[in-house]
C-alpha cells in the first residue's frame, strides 16, 4: 500500500514538474478554459459577509470540490456569494487523467487561496506550493497530514458540545454513548470526551480499521443506550450502517447519524455542521490568511452551528418526548 | 370357514402364480430381431397373458378388482416413498445450503477480530463457540497475501484426517465472486456427501468519501472493497441424514401400515359391496347349464337390482316359452290331450313298467267313423269342434292313471293301465256306448259320431311299442271293415290282417306328405310331332321320405284310393302343379301340364271351385291345364265324369283320357266324353315296332281319334323306331323315356332336346 502511495506521489511530481515548466500563454489559456467549462454563475452577494469579502479583496478564491455531490455544491455557492467574481469553482469528476489536468490548472491559476471541499480535493491540492488551501468537509485529515503552515481546516463534523446537548434535551435519561470510529481523530474525540463529560454522558470510545470491525464491536457493545456514528467512511460501508442501525435498533439504541436519508434505517436524529456557518469559518480563514504567509490559528476550527432532523417514530418508541424547540426539526425539517 | 381358508389359498395361489409367472417371463424374457432382451416387452407379455389383466381369460371380478387394488396400493405406496424421499432430500439440500451460507456469515463475523488483531489466540473463543456445533466438522480461516492458513478448527469426528487447502483455482473463483452474498460450494450434499464444504472471501469494505456527504443506502452505493482473508468451512450432515433416513423409514412403515389396513378394509368393503353380484353367480352359473328354475335374489345396489330383475324377468319368459314349448311338443293344441310323440313314450315306458312289475295293460286305437264327412261337409272348424267335444268326453271315462292322447287326425289312443282283458272290453263298450248317445250339433244339424275301436293287451316286451300300435291299428281297421262302430280284440293268430296293416301304414304317411309337403312333382316332356314347340309335360307325383328317398305312386296312390285320401292328393297335385305353372311363366316359359286326377275325384263336388280358384289364385291361363282321367274310371263314372268335364271345360281346362284303349269300352262312351286328346296306352307302344297287332290297334285308335276331331298322344316311346312309327301313324304327341325321362327340375333345354329327337330322327323301314 505504502509502495502504491509512493508511486501515485512521484507521478503527481513529476506531472506538476513538466506544468511549471509549460509556456506562460499556454497556461492563462487553460486557465480561461477551465473557467468556461466550469465555473458556474455565482450566486447573489449575502450581505452579511460583506465585510469579509471587503476584506479579501483582490484575492482571487479558487473553489475545488471533490464533487458535486449536495452538500458540497451548497456550501461553495454560500462562499461564492460572499466572494463574488473572485472565486472560480472547480469541480473534480474522480477521474485520474481528468483531475489531474485540473490540479496543473489550478497550480498555475493566479488564485492565491484555494478551498478544497471534501478529502479528495483536499489531498489533490496539497502538495501546491504558494497558495493557501482552506479545507473543509474532511473526517480524516490527520491520515493525509493535510493540516501544515498553508493547509488548515474548518471542521466538517458536527459541534459534539451542541450535539450532546441537543440529544441530552431530547433523552434526558442517556447515560452512556458510544462512537466507534477510525484512528486519527483525536483532536475532534478529544472535544467530544469533553462535551460528553459536560453533559453527564458516559462515553465509550472504540477505533477500528474496517466496516468488520465497525459491525464487530458494535454488536460487541454492552449496556449502551446510545450510539453516535461519525461519517467516517474509512469504516463505514452500507451493510455496516444497515446492520449496526438495525442491530442497534433492536436492542434499544438511540442511534444518531450524520445524514438525514439514515433516519429510515433507524436513526434517532441526525447532525450536520450548519452550511451557513461553515462557509463564514470559512471565509473567515481566508480573510484572516489574505496576504500572509501562512495561515494563522489552529489547524480545524469547529463549526458551532449545526443542523438537525429528529426521527419522530424512534422517539416515540423510545417514549420521548421532544421538547417544543425541536419539533421544528421533527422528520429531518 | 372352510370356504374361507380355501379362498384365502385361491388368492395366494393366484399371487404366487403371478409371481412365478412374471419371474418366468423376465428369466425367459421377450427377445427383439437382434436376440437381445426386451423388458418393455416383457412386461407387456406378463399383462397380456396374465389372468388379472387379460380380458380373454374368466376369473372372478371381486379377486381382479382387489388385486387392482393391491397393485394400484402397492404402486402408490412406492410413488408415495420416493415422493417423500426425493422432496424431504430436497428441502434438506435446499436447508443444508442455507444453513451452510448463514453459518459463513456469522463465521465471517466471529472472525472479525482474528484478522484486526491478527492474533491467532483469539481463535479459541472462536473455536469455543463453534464446538457446541456438531456439525460444523471444520472451519480455517486463511490470510488473503499470501493465501495461508492463519487459523484452523478440527472436530473431533474429523479426527487427523487430512483436508485439502483451497486450491489456487478456488480461491480464484472466491475472488470472482466477491459481488455476491452466496458463497462457493466446494462439494455439497447433492454430490452425496454428507459433507458439505463452502468457502467465502473475507471483505472489508468502505463507502467513498465522495458519497458520504449525499450517502443513500437505498440505492447501490459504490463502495472500495479488499479481501483480507477466506474462510473455508465444512459442515458435516450426516447426523441429520440418517436421521432423515431413519424418519423416512419409519415414515415408509407407517405409509406401508395404512395401506395395509386400507386394503385389507377395501377388500373388506369391495366383498361387501359386490356381495349381491356375487350371489348372483350360481344362478347364473344354473342358468349358463340350461336350468331355468332358478331365481335371482336381487338386493343392495340399484344397478345390482336392475340385473336381477332383468334376469329373473328373461328366466319367467324363458320358463313360459318353455312350457308352451313343452306343450306343444307334448300335447295336442286343440284337445290338450297327450301328442303322438309323447304318446310313444308313455307307450314304451309302460311297456317296461309291465315287464317289471308282470302287469298287463291295453292299448285302445279309436277312429270316428263320420268325422271326414263332418270335416268335408261342415269345414275344419265344425271338424275341430267335434274332435275336442269327443276328447273330453273320452277324458271322462279313463281312469286318473290312464293315457289318452290325439294320435292324429281323428284317431285317439288310450293306455288303460293295470287292466285285464275284460275289462278293457268294458272301457270299450263304455266308449262306444258313450259315442252312441253322443250327438254332434252343428249350425242346427245333429249328427251322430260313432267310433271303431282296436284293442291289444301290453303284457311286457314279447312285442315293441311300434308293433303293439300296429296291432292297435290292425284291430282298429277290422272293426271298421267288420262294420265300425264297434271294437275289436286284436288276436295274434289273426296273421293275414297284418297285409292290410301295411295300408294303414301307408294312410299315416300319406297323410304326413300332405300335411308336411312330403310330395314333390317331376316333369315328363310331351313333344308334338306337329312342329309346335310348345312346352308340354305331364306332371307326376313322388313321395320324398327320409333321406330323400323317392317313392313312386305305385306304392301309395293304391293305398290312397283305398284309404279315401287320393282325393286329398289330387287336390294337393293341382294346386302344386298350377302354381307351378305360374312359376314358368314368369320364368318367361309358356308351359302346357298334364295333371292326373284320380277316380276319386268324381266323389269331390268341390272339384271345380277348387280349379277354379287355384286358376285365380295363381293367375293362370286354363287352358295351359289338361286334367288326365283314366278311361276305365271315366267310363265308371260317366255321368258324372261328363259332367265334369264340362263344367271345368267352361273354365277352359282341357281333358285327356289317359290309358285309353286298355278297357275297350264301347266308343260310345267316347262320344259322351269331351276330352281333347287321347292318351294311347303304353301297353300297346312298348312293342309296337315288333308287333303288327298293337301296330293295327295304334293306327285304329289314331284314326278314330282323327275321326272324332281329338289329338292323341302315344305314350311309353322308348326308342327312335317307335317314334318313326308313331310319326307315320300320324300319332300328334309323344312321351316316354326316349323323349325325357321325368325329372324334379325340368328346364327348356332338356325340352329342345326333345324336340330336336322329334324333328331329326329318321329312320327307314
Amino acid at each position: 500500500m505504502n509502495k502504491i502511495k509512493f508511486y501515485v506521489a512521484l507521478v503527481l511530481s513529476v506531472f506538476v514538474l513538466l506544468q511549471g515548466c509549460a509556456p506562460a500563454a499556454k497556461k492563462e489559456s487553460k486557465v480561461a478554459n477551465i473557467k468556461k467549462e466550469v465555473v458556474e454563475k455565482p450566486p447573489a452577494p449575502v450581505v452579511e459577509t460583506k465585510k469579509i469579502v471587503e476584506k479579501s479583496e483582490q484575492q482571487h478564491v479558487l473553489i475545488l470540490l471533490s464533487s458535486s455531490a449536495g452538500p458540497y455544491k451548497r456550501l461553495a455557492n454560500e462562499i461564492r456569494r460572499s466572494i463574488g467574481e473572485y472565486a472560480t469553482q472547480v469541480i473534480l469528476t474522480g477521474k485520474y487523467a481528468h483531475d489531474k489536468s485540473i490540479i496543473n490548472e489550478v497550480k498555475s491559476s493566479k488564485a492565491t487561496q484555494i478551498v478544497a471541499i471534501g478529502l479528495l480535493a483536499a489531498k489533490a491540492v496539497k502538495a501546491i506550493e504558494n497558495k493557501q488551501v482552506i479545507f473543509t468537509h474532511v473526517v480524516n485529515y490527520q491520515d493525509n497530514d493535510l493540516v501544515t503552515e498553508n493547509s488548515k481546516g474548518v471542521c466538517g463534523l458536527p459541534s459534539p458540545e451542541l450535539l450532546f446537548k441537543d440529544w441530552r434535551k431530547l433523552s434526558p435519561k442517556l447515560t452512556t454513548v458510544a462512537i466507534i470510529s477510525g484512528k486519527n481523530l483525536d483532536t475532534y474525540l478529544n472535544r467530544v470526551k469533553k462535551a460528553a463529560k459536560a453533559q453527564g454522558i458516559k462515553l465509550r470510545l472504540d477505533q477500528v480499521s474496517t466496516d468488520k470491525e465497525f459491525i464487530y464491536k458494535s454488536k460487541s457493545l454492552k449496556a449502551v443506550d446510545g450510539q453516535w456514528i461519525l461519517p467516517d467512511n474509512r469504516v463505514l460501508s452500507a451493510k455496516a450502517l444497515k446492520e449496526v442501525m438495525a442491530y442497534g435498533s433492536r436492542r434499544g439504541r438511540q442511534i444518531v447519524v450524520f445524514s438525514p436519508k439514515l433516519l429510515s434505517f433507524g436513526g434517532f436524529f441526525y447532525v450536520q455542521p450548519d452550511e451557513s456557518k461553515m462557509a463564514k469559518v470559512v471565509l473567515q480563514r481566508l480573510s484572516d490568511s489574505a496576504g500572509k504567509t501562512t495561515i494563522p490559528g489552529d489547524g480545524v476550527l469547529p463549526v458551532m452551528s449545526h443542523t438537525m432532523g429528529i426521527n419522530q417514530n424512534i422517539a416515540r418508541q423510545f417514549n420521548l418526548k421532544i421538547p417544543d424547540k425541536y419539533r421544528k426539526n421533527i422528520n429531518g425539517q | 370357514m372352510g370356504n374361507k381358508l380355501e379362498k384365502d389359498e385361491k388368492t395366494l395361489d393366484q399371487g404366487w402364480r403371478n409371481a412365478q409367472y412374471l419371474r418366468r417371463i423376465l428369466k425367459s424374457g421377450v427377445r427383439d430381431e437382434s436376440g437381445s432382451f426386451n423388458l418393455i416387452a416383457s412386461i407387456r407379455t406378463f399383462f397380456r397373458r396374465n389372468p388379472l389383466f387379460s380380458r380373454r381369460k374368466s376369473s372372478s371380478l371381486v379377486n381382479r378388482i382387489i388385486w387392482l387394488l393391491v397393485i394400484w396400493s402397492v404402486i402408490v405406496y412406492f410413488l408415495a416413498v420416493a415422493g417423500l424421499w426425493w422432496s424431504s432430500s430436497k428441502v434438506i439440500e435446499d436447508n443444508f445450503s442455507h444453513q451452510a451460507t448463514d453459518w459463513v456469515g456469522k463465521l465471517d463475523e466471529l472472525g472479525t477480530p482474528l484478522y484486526a488483531a491478527n492474533d491467532e489466540f483469539l481463535f479459541q473463543s472462536i473455536e469455543e463457540h463453534i464446538r457446541r456445533f456438531p456439525e460444523i466438522s471444520y472451519l480455517r480461516y486463511y490470510e488473503a497475501e499470501e493465501n495461508t492458513v492463519i487459523a484452523q478448527y478440527l472436530s473431533q469426528k474429523l479426527g487427523d484426517s487430512s483436508l485439502p487447502e483451497l486450491t489456487p483455482a478456488i480461491i480464484e473463483s472466491l475472488r470472482l465472486s466477491i459481488d455476491s452474498d452466496q458463497p462457493v460450494f466446494i462439494h455439497t450434499a447433492q454430490d452425496g456427501l454428507s459433507l458439505v464444504q463452502v468457502a467465502a472471501p473475507i471483505v472489508t469494505r468502505s463507502i467513498r468519501s465522495n458519497d458520504m456527504m449525499d450517502l443513500n443506502l437505498e440505492e447501490s452505493t459504490s463502495e472500495n472493497y479488499k479481501i483480507i482473508g477466506y474462510l473455508e468451512l465444512g459442515l458435516d450432515f450426516s447426523d441429520y441424514r440418517n436421521k432423515l433416513i431413519e424418519n423416512i423409514f419409519l415414515g415408509s412403515l407407517g405409509v406401508a401400515l395404512l395401506f395395509f389396513v386400507a386394503a385389507i378394509f377395501g377388500r373388506f368393503l369391495i366383498k361387501r359391496s359386490l356381495r349381491p353380484l356375487t350371489n348372483m353367480r350360481k344362478p347364473l352359473n344354473q342358468l349358463a347349464k340350461g336350468e331355468i328354475d332358478v331365481q335371482v335374489e336381487g338386493e343392495g345396489d340399484e344397478e345390482i337390482v336392475a340385473i336381477a330383475n332383468a334376469l329373473n324377468t328373461t328366466i319367467k319368459s324363458l320358463k313360459s316359452r318353455d312350457e308352451e314349448l313343452r306343450q306343444l311338443a307334448n300335447y295336442d293344441s286343440l284337445t290338450g290331450l297327450l301328442n303322438k310323440h309323447n304318446f310313444n313314450i308313455q307307450l314304451k315306458q309302460e311297456i317296461q313298467r309291465t315287464l317289471v312289475e308282470e302287469d298287463c295293460s291295453a292299448l285302445l286305437f279309436i277312429d270316428l267313423d263320420q268325422f271326414k264327412h263332418v270335416n268335408d261337409n261342415l269345414g275344419h272348424a265344425a271338424g275341430d269342434r267335434l274332435l275336442k267335444q269327443v276328447a273330453d268326453l273320452l277324458k271322462n271315462r279313463i281312469r286318473t292313471d290312464d293315457v289318452i292322447s290325439r294320435f292324429g287326425g281323428d284317431e285317439f289312443t288310450i293306455i288303460a293301465k293295470s287292466i285285464q282283458e275284460r275289462d278293457a272290453r268294458t272301457i270299450a263298450e263304455s266308449i262306444l256306448k258313450a259315442m252312441q248317445q253322443f250327438v254332434f250339433v252343428e249350425n242346427g244339424q245333429a249328427f251322430n259320431i260313432y267310433c271303431s275301436i282296436g284293442m291289444v293287451l301290453i303284457e311286457g316286451d314279447a312285442f315293441s311299442a311300434e308293433e303293439v300300435f300296429s296291432q292297435a291299428d290292425m284291430s282298429c281297421f277290422h272293426a271298421k271293415s267288420e262294420g265300425r262302430n264297434r271294437y275289436h280284440m286284436f288276436d295274434l293268430t289273426q296273421q293275414e290282417e297284418l297285409r292290410k296293416g301295411a295300408d294303414i301304414s301307408w294312410s299315416k304317411r300319406i297323410s304326413d306328405a300332405i300335411e308336411n309337403d312330403y310330395f314333390t312333382l317331376f316333369y315328363q316332356p310331351v313333344v308334338s310331332l306337329d312342329g309346335d314347340d310348345a312346352e308340354h309335360y305331364e306332371v307326376l307325383i313322388r313321395m320324398v321320405m327320409e333321406g330323400d328317398e323317392i317313392i313312386h305312386p305305385n306304392a301309395f296312390l293304391p293305398a290312397a284310393e283305398r284309404l279315401g285320401v287320393a282325393i286329398d292328393i289330387d287336390y294337393w297335385v293341382v294346386r302344386n302343379s298350377l302354381r307351378k305353372i305360374s312359376e314358368f311363366h314368369q320364368d318367361g316359359r309358356d308351359v302346357y301340364l298334364s295333371i292326373n286326377l284320380s277316380g276319386r275325384i268324381f266323389d269331390a263336388p268341390e272339384l271345380y271351385e277348387k280349379v277354379k280358384r287355384y286358376i285365380s289364385q295363381y293367375n293362370v291361363k286354363a287352358d295351359r291345364i289338361i286334367f288326365e282321367i283314366t278311361e276305365q274310371t271315366a267310363v265308371r263314372h260317366i255321368e258324372k265324369a261328363g259332367e265334369i268335364i264340362g263344367k271345368l271345360m267352361t273354365l277352359g281346362c282341357k281333358f285327356a283320357l289317359d290309358d285309353f284303349g286298355v278297357g275297350f269300352s264301347s266308343f260310345n262312351y267316347l262320344k259322351r266324353l269331351p276330352v281333347n286328346y287321347l292318351k294311347i296306352d303304353g301297353d300297346f307302344i312298348t312293342d309296337m315296332v315288333q308287333d303288327p297287332v298293337d301296330q293295327a290297334m295304334v293306327q285304329s285308335m289314331i284314326q278314330i281319334a282323327k275321326t272324332l276331331n281329338k289329338k292323341t298322344i302315344a305314350e311309353y316311346v322308348q326308342d327312335a323306331a317307335t317314334l318313326e312309327m308313331l310319326k307315320g301313324f300320324g300319332a300328334d304327341y309323344v312321351q316316354g323315356y326316349y323323349l325325357g325321362k321325368p325329372v324334379k327340375d325340368i328346364s327348356k333345354k332338356a325340352y329342345e332336346e326333345a324336340l330336336e329327337r322329334v324333328t331329326t330322327n329318321v329312320i327307314t323301314f
